[in-house]
């Protein structure tokens, strides 16, 4: 992807300067030296490079707007404002999104999103932006407006683009993880926390059912969409509270299951990632990935851009390398 | 060239035990959203409803929907 790549932020200001128009990923105090201008951030100092995985809070992550694609407008969300995305942007456009973690908007995306007008009427794509892991629980997470300057740790920043009459916009994901063999898991009501599953229809305490299974919760719970795998992940089991609590919410209706171990994250990766994801106009890739993948100085076959909390493509996903390509 | 609404593959398609494996994401994510509907609702109305949108995605989205659909619609 030429594109995208890590760079100073006075070489991104120079791109500024020189009128492109940027999404930018970086930590925050990096974000803060960049100008105003024609772009949308979001705080991350980890990112798929095409050196390898690294983490960096001094330059940021940079994709240049390909010349097809052109701004339409930048907005600011809360949650509530949100259900209006997918008809804000122009008609036959395509926008990015990125909502700071934990936030309302980002809580209301997740569980909303597939009821909003217009859902899938156009490729919606981006990131849920975090912290350094270390500054978890110190550090906000934040989304930048650079056409105003405004940072936000409760709102979510959209750009909205325009595309030229004889292209479009698809997007797609890479998901590593497939349903395992286990037990079919349920849920009787949508939520990011759980206390009660469904275990092949019989219901149970799910932190004891993982903890009592031996379930490695690194793996997320995996429903099938129609042949799109929809990752679920845990974030962490209180078997005091018997409460698990997960990054994304599961829903009711949908038949889950504990995910198929990857025994190489990069080689699989690797095997399945399709070419035309190396020339995407954007991509972004999971931190979980990140981290129980081992990807920090590993390559992941030219993929690049943001390793983030949370990625988008069209509904919130987990665990899941998601790309936008112009045809 | 996207089949007629009154195709009836169209109602087959949503209401079918047989989940079908697609290629496009936004279709596969449409999909579930109308499955998701219908089993609670399986009234004529709703099922009309469903497939109109169907079928106006799809004729949105001709050109990455014609490999999935020409498997189903022969």
């Amino acid at each position: 992807m030429n594109n995208a790549k890590l760079m100073s932020t006075d070489e991104v200001a120079g791109l500024l300067a020189a009128g492109h128009t940027l999404l930018v990923a970086g930590d925050r105090r990096a974000l803060a030296r960049l100008p105003r201008g024609s772009w949308i951030g979001g705080t991350i100092p980890y990112f798929m490079t095409e050196a390898g995985g690294v983490v960096d809070r001094d330059n940021v992550f940079a994709n240049v707007l390909p010349p097809d694609m052109s701004l339409d407008s930048v907005r600011l969300y809360d949650a509530g404002g949100l259900r209006g995305v997918y008809q804000d942007g122009p008609e036959g456009g395509a926008s990015f999104i990125i909502i700071p973690a934990s936030s309302a908007p980002h809580l209301a995306f997740a569980q909303e999103a597939q009821e909003y007008p217009g859902f899938l009427d156009k490729p919606l794509v981006g990131w849920i932006s975090g912290v350094h892991l270390e500054d978890l629980g110190a550090a906000s997470p934040a989304v930048v407006d650079g056409t105003t300057g405004e940072v936000s740790e409760d709102k979510a920043v959209v750009m909205h683009c325009r595309l030229a009459a004889d292209r479009t916009a698809r997007l797609d994901i890479v998901n590593l993880f497939t349903q395992g063999g286990g037990d079919t898991l349920t849920f009787e009501q949508a939520g990011f926390s759980v206390g009660e599953v469904l275990v092949n229809g019989v219901p149970r305490s799910f932190a004891s059912y993982l903890t009592e299974k031996g379930i490695d919760t690194k793996l997320p719970l995996v429903a099938d969409y129609y042949g799109a795998m929809i990752n679920v992940s845990f974030q962490a089991v209180d078997a005091d509270a018997d409460e698990v609590k997960l990054y994304a919410p599961v829903f009711p209706g949908v038949e889950y299951r504990i995910a198929a171990p990857v025994a190489d994250y990069v080689s699989a990766f690797a095997a399945v990632v399709p070419d035309e994801a190396e020339g995407a106009s954007f991509a972004c890739n999971c931190i979980l990935n990140y981290v129980y993948g081992g990807l920090e100085g590993q390559r992941t076959k030219g993929a690049v851009g943001p390793v983030t909390f949370g990625e988008i493509a069209y509904q919130l996903l987990n665990q899941t390398f998601v790309y936008l390509q112009l045809a | 060239m996207i089949p007629e609404k009154a195709r009836p593959e169209w109602r087959s398609l949503l209401l079918s035990d047989t989940q079908q494996q697609f290629r496009f994401l936004a279709l596969k994510l449409l999909m579930n959203r109308l499955r998701s509907r219908l089993r609670t609702d399986q009234s004529p109305s709703t099922v009309d409803a469903c497939v109109g949108e169907l079928h106006a995605f799809a004729i949105k989205n001709e050109r990455f929907v014609q490999a999935d659909l020409a498997s189903i619609f022969r």
